[in-house]
């Protein structure tokens, strides 16, 4: 399946940069589309034929990075209009974006695609614990 | 096999090892061989942290074969890493069995005399050496950074060496 990152500013290009640290470029392809001062019509006219130029080869799907900002509500527009060939996603981040990737190179199947995307997303989100002092047990570790 | 997976990385536990290799090969703890990093008591914790909810032992060289041989009998399944292809050879000679192949992913710290051989490795005349010593000792070298690359042989990689 294909995959679009719509954001504001260049945040798409550089999740889609940092992807290439974790997954081979020749994986999957990835999209990125950015909201510029170019204004609201230029991104539109680039999301549109970025996502319609994909939908021959299979379903898209559509990552946005802010629920109710302009990528998404162009995206969900383009959704409407697509439903059975475009799914949107929103708060996307970096664990989402390469457990996305991963699954997008082996499956066509947008509910499973996009299950992953929200499992990946939620689980991503923590903060740091101290680690416990001194190695693990050792009858732990290989027993 | 109890070592599923033994790697060279000089970025040891990092995001291409726990999202990427994990999936493919699930293991339950992570051994950590090096000197230089077992006497590394703040960096000991934050592998510790890297490893997340992972098992982790970290061990010199010399407790190295005495931990793969724990490891190999254990029913458990193993990540070995560490952060030169020359500890992997001072491993193999003291008889320490990692399952006899090999993974070579991040080699990009700062080292005397290195050429960039593309991928993210830079390998140097002493690592040039190991990995001879390796291959003539039976070991199946496998230069792959993400398990989606596809697998570079030491041979082809000592041509493009040379010819540099």
């Amino acid at each position: 399946m294909n995959i679009v990152v719509a954001s504001h500013g260049t945040l798409c290009e550089g999740l889609v940069n940092a992807l290439e640290m974790m997954v081979s470029a020749d994986t999957v392809s990835i999209i990125p589309v950015g909201l510029d001062d170019r204004g609201i019509d230029d991104f539109r006219g680039r999301l549109t034929r970025a996502v319609e130029g994909l939908l021959s080869s299979g379903p898209t799907l559509i990552m946005s990075d802010l629920i109710g900002g302009t990528p998404y509500n162009e995206s969900l527009a383009l959704m409407l209009g697509h439903p059975e060939q475009i799914r949107v996603v929103t708060g996307t981040n970096f664990p989402m974006l390469i457990e996305v990737a991963v699954a997008a190179a082996g499956s066509d199947s947008l509910d499973e695609v996009t299950r992953v995307a929200l499992e990946a997303g939620r689980n991503g989100v923590s903060s740091a614990d101290l680690p416990a002092d001194g190695p693990d047990d050792e009858d732990d570790l290989f027993q | 096999m109890a070592v599923v997976l033994a790697r060279v990385d000089d970025r040891v536990i990092h995001g291409q090892t726990t999202t990427r290799w994990m999936a493919v090969k699930p293991a339950d703890a992570i051994l950590v061989i090096s000197d230089k990093i077992a006497a590394d008591q703040l960096r000991c914790k934050v592998l510790k942290a890297a490893a997340g909810t992972l098992k982790l032992g970290i061990y010199t060289l010399a407790q190295g074969p005495q931990a793969l041989e724990r490891a190999q009998a254990s029913a458990k399944k193993f990540f070995v890493i560490s952060d030169s292809i020359r500890n992997f050879m001072d491993l193999t000679k003291a008889g320490g069995d990692y399952g006899g192949v090999l993974n070579v992913g991040n080699l990009n710290a700062t080292r005397e005399g290195t050429k960039n051989m593309g991928n993210t490795v830079m390998l140097n005349d002493e690592d040039c050496a190991a990995l001879d010593e390796l291959e003539a000792a039976g070991i199946d070298i496998q230069f792959q950074l993400l398990p989606d690359d596809s697998v570079r042989t030491w041979p082809s990689l000592k041509a493009k060496y040379q010819s540099m």
